[in-house]
């Protein structure tokens, strides 16, 4: 009963938000608290594993739609709890308008209510409210820049849906339910069946454009970077998130192979590639999350239960840390008058001490310096023993990592005189769960059995790869190198998804 | 029309020719022998009360997903009134210069609003629905605008009240749909009875939803229509 | 035969999309693509000699799958809000920068990220 609470009273407040235009803060507090207190209860009713499900209405689940409460719901829902509150403290000094809050309480509602659902035309549909209500919050403050970017964040992603349509109407023919767990089980009788290939590639495709997935998320660059502060940080720490959770509900039911781990190693290093040489700190950022987004298919294409319970843990770890590094460049970008490296390291004393700390806990998390929440989400991943060549990609991925943050050494010069920030509560918010992270996941999440622990092969591999990271800085990181931008563009990005989708044909043997 | 065949375009219609061809080949190699399934077609008409099989779907088995739906419709409702920009032009839309249009327009609008009142309250007993029926209202409501101007309407209701109109119908949906889980009731639609097959008082909450519906969505299309006249200056 | 119909707009609704270069016609374009999609949604209910599912006592005849339908109005109501909220921020563009050519808007972006410098 309190599964359908959560995400329908975040509407209704959503509602209340933009009617009510003086108390739309205050109904956003109140939001928060009840989600909190809500999840914090569903928490403590799954400690042991256990999950809820329900039928919304009391229809079974071959007639209606089934949500349910499992172990993934139960992981993100700290995230969720933590990020807003990060960004409504953030989002408090800046004075934005009622429709703002509205949009944010919808964008929430949406995703706890993708977290639950176990239903493929459910999640078509949030998936649709969650594409328009970001896209709408990309634009926030429509400039033509962020225009245009959420214009192709909409284009791809209706595309993707499009496509993600088509995968579950050729689903329904065959198997008649939507509901995932009894698609599951038709599947598993029949693993075999002809129709599977195809459907699989077509629903696959169509989040992996929503997910993140390079080849076919060529928007995520610029919305990310284009976007106001908050939304960034949400975008990247939360909402991406949600289409990896949608990839994750369709491996558990559809056999998908060498798919994941082509696309996730392209991912992760091509997006490490374009981070190294990124102009501004912002779409540095935006490119690394393509990258982590990398990093989290691999461990999906891993596929084991300790490979699950890794990539939960690197998803929160890196909602986390992401969503501190958006805030603070956010706030020092407004501080250095703009936000490529050269104009940052030029004007870093005009940068706050707390928007500089902020920055470094975020750096070292990302690069997985132990014993921050990188290394432990890292650790839990490396320890699941993946292919030679996974972990030829993780490597790579992590040292070019600690290269293309390196770039932000400059502005760690400690010095004295800077600014106090106003900010600091909200990056207090999230990094304090990023220093203590070890901690932190085990209380939290006691069934997840994470391998958490502080081997000295893993340390010493952590280690070796940020001081490789950093050689590579000083021997190549004077080279501006440009790499290509038509990549990103809207026609090649159509073109990116049509080749990808022949590529996932080819390797699920749809052909 | 000037053609420069780019490499990239031809290999775009290649690639999309060959998704095009696996989709249709994959789809005509395994179709499945039996017919499809139809769960909902045998169930038996008393557990939603309607007849129209396709609103006790939408309407009653799975409503989250239209509920979600009249969301997704809001949300674009306020993108719309709100990104279209600020500069509204207070100049008021001319109308229509042919004395033949203005009048059939409004001699189209009681029709209008007659075939949306039957789609709505009739939805859960032959093909119709909330949401054609706000749509045809609005529409009618734009025939009107074309025949008597904007300012017509809007002196008769106020930008505040159809926006009122169009939140409390939004509201009401969600709490429709929140309030039996608050009373321990797990079903959200056997709240009122379901009568007799085939009547029109019949079907539960079934006919409730349609009204609420169809009022959400034809405020909101009406706003949609007005934000994009007062952008333009003229209809 | 409907659904084939279906993939074949939506491949043409993704060509469009690609090729061409006037922002409004690729809207138009990915309207197709929605309503390629919908179609092959709607035909999979299909059966032969199908009857409206509108039925108090269903048992004589073959009847036309009424869950495709009752899941194509929730698909029909979001593209009308993609394509509503995609021409609202087509037209901000347009005069912004009064060109609907998406090469010349991407470059002008581009121009205005490199002067501007905030991102």
């Amino acid at each position: 009963m309190i599964l359908a609470v959560l995400p329908l009273s975040r509407f209704v407040l959503g509602v209340l938000c933009y009617a009510g235009k003086r108390v739309s803060r205050t109904v956003a507090a109140v939001g928060w608290c009840a989600t909190a207190a809500l999840s914090i209860y569903l928490l403590i009713a799954t400690r042991d594993g256990a999950t809820i499900t329900i039928g919304l209405g009391g229809w079974a689940a071959e007639l209606g739609i089934v949500v349910r409460f499992d172990a993934v719901a139960a992981a993100f829902s700290p995230l969720v709890v933590l990020l807003e509150l990060a960004v409504l403290l953030y989002a408090r000094k800046e004075d934005r308008a009622p429709l703002f809050y509205a949009l944010l309480q919808f964008l929430l509602g949406a995703v706890f209510a993708l977290l639950l659902a176990q239903d493929l035309f459910n999640e078509y549909v949030i998936l649709e409210l969650l594409t328009l209500v970001s896209f709408l919050l990309v634009g926030y403050e429509r400039r033509p820049a962020q225009i245009w970017a959420s214009l192709k964040y909409l284009v791809l992603a209706s595309i993707g849906m499009s496509l993600f349509l088509v995968g579950v109407a050729l689903i329904y023919r065959h198997t008649g339910t939507l509901n995932l767990s009894q698609i599951g089980g038709i599947i598993q009788g029949r693993p075999e069946a002809d129709w599977i290939p195809l459907a699989t590639v077509l629903l696959v495709v169509g989040v992996s454009v929503k997910a993140g997935v390079l080849g076919l998320s060529q928007w995520l660059p610029a919305a990310h970077s284009a976007a106001p502060t908050e939304i960034s940080a949400l975008l990247s720490g939360l909402v991406i998130k949600m289409g990896v959770v949608v990839l994750l509900r369709v491996s558990q039911v559809f056999p998908l192979g060498l798919t994941l781990q082509a696309l996730g190693a392209v991912t992760a290093v091509v997006g490490v590639l374009y981070a190294a040489y990124a102009k501004s700190l912002k779409r540095m950022l935006a490119f690394s999350t393509l990258s982590q987004i990398g990093y989290l298919v691999l461990g999906l294409a891993i596929g084991t239960p300790e490979a699950l319970a890794g990539v939960l843990d690197y998803a929160i770890a890196h909602g986390l840390f992401k969503g501190l590094l958006f805030l603070a460049a956010g706030e020092a970008a407004r501080a250095a008058g703009g936000g490529r490296f050269e104009e940052l390291a030029a004007h870093r004393e005009l940068i706050p001490r707390a928007t500089t700390t902020a920055l470094f806990v975020g750096t070292l998390a990302i690069v997985g310096l132990p014993p921050l929440a990188g290394f432990g989400a890292k650790s839990a991943l490396f320890a699941c023993h993946p292919s030679p060549f996974v972990f030829a990609v993780f490597i790579v991925t992590t040292v070019g990592t600690a290269f293309a943050f390196a770039k932000l050494l400059p502005l760690f010069r400690w010095r004295r005189g800077a600014r106090r920030s106003d900010r600091t509560s909200a990056y207090a918010v999230l990094a304090v769960p990023i220093l203590f992270f070890i901690p932190f996941t085990v209380t939290t999440f006691p069934s997840l059995h994470l391998a958490t622990g502080l081997e000295p092969l893993l340390v010493i591999e952590s280690l070796g790869a940020v001081a490789a990271g950093l050689l590579l800085h000083r021997w190549l990181g004077h080279r501006a190198v440009r790499l290509p931008k038509r990549l990103f563009f809207l026609e090649e990005a159509v073109l990116g998804i049509l080749l990808a989708w022949l590529l996932a044909a080819i390797l699920l043997r749809a052909v | 029309m000037r053609f420069r065949v780019r490499p990239l375009s031809v290999l775009t219609v290649v690639a999309a020719c060959a998704v095009v061809a696996i989709v249709l080949l994959g789809y005509h190699a395994n179709r499945p022998d039996e017919a499809p399934y139809s769960t909902y077609v045998v169930r038996p008409v008393e557990e939603t009360g309607a007849v129209n099989r396709v609103a006790s779907i939408y309407l009653n088995y799975r409503l989250f997903d239209s509920v979600l739906e009249v969301l997704v419709f809001f949300v674009a409702v306020l993108g719309v009134r709100h990104y279209l920009g600020t500069r509204e032009r207070t100049a008021v839309p001319s109308l229509a210069e042919s004395e033949v249009v203005r009048t059939s327009s409004a001699l189209l609008f009681p029709l209008a609003v007659l075939l949306g009142v039957y789609l709505a309250a009739l939805g859960h007993l032959s093909p119709g629905g909330g949401f054609g029926a706000g749509v045809i209202v609005a529409s009618g409501a734009l025939l009107v605008s074309i025949s008597l101007g904007m300012d017509a309407i809007e002196r008769r209701f106020s930008l505040g009240t159809i926006e009122w109109v169009e939140q409390g119908a939004l509201f009401l949906l969600l709490a429709a749909t929140l309030l039996p889980l608050a009373f321990g009731r797990a079903a959200l639609t056997d709240v009122l009875p379901k009568g007799r097959t085939g009547q029109v008082v019949s079907g539960g909450m079934i006919p409730v939803y349609n009204a609420l519906v169809g009022v959400k969505v034809l405020a909101g299309s009406w706003l949609i229509l007005r934000s994009f006249v007062r952008h333009r200056g003229e209809i | 035969m409907a659904f084939s119909v279906g993939i074949v707009l939506l491949g043409i609704g993704l060509v469009a999309i690609a090729i061409r270069r006037d922002l409004v016609i690729k809207l138009l374009a990915l309207g197709l693509t929605n309503a390629g999609s919908i179609l092959c949604l709607v035909a999979i209910g299909d059966r032969p000699d199908a009857h409206v599912p509108i039925c108090a006592v269903c048992h004589d005849v073959l009847y036309a799958d009424p869950l495709p339908q009752a899941l194509v109005l929730s698909a029909i109501v979001i593209n009308f809000a993609i394509l509503a909220l995609a021409l609202v921020f087509v037209m901000r563009l347009v005069e912004q920068y009064h060109t609907t050519d998406s090469r010349h808007v991407e470059d002008l972006v581009q121009r205005d990220l490199d002067e501007g410098g905030q991102q």
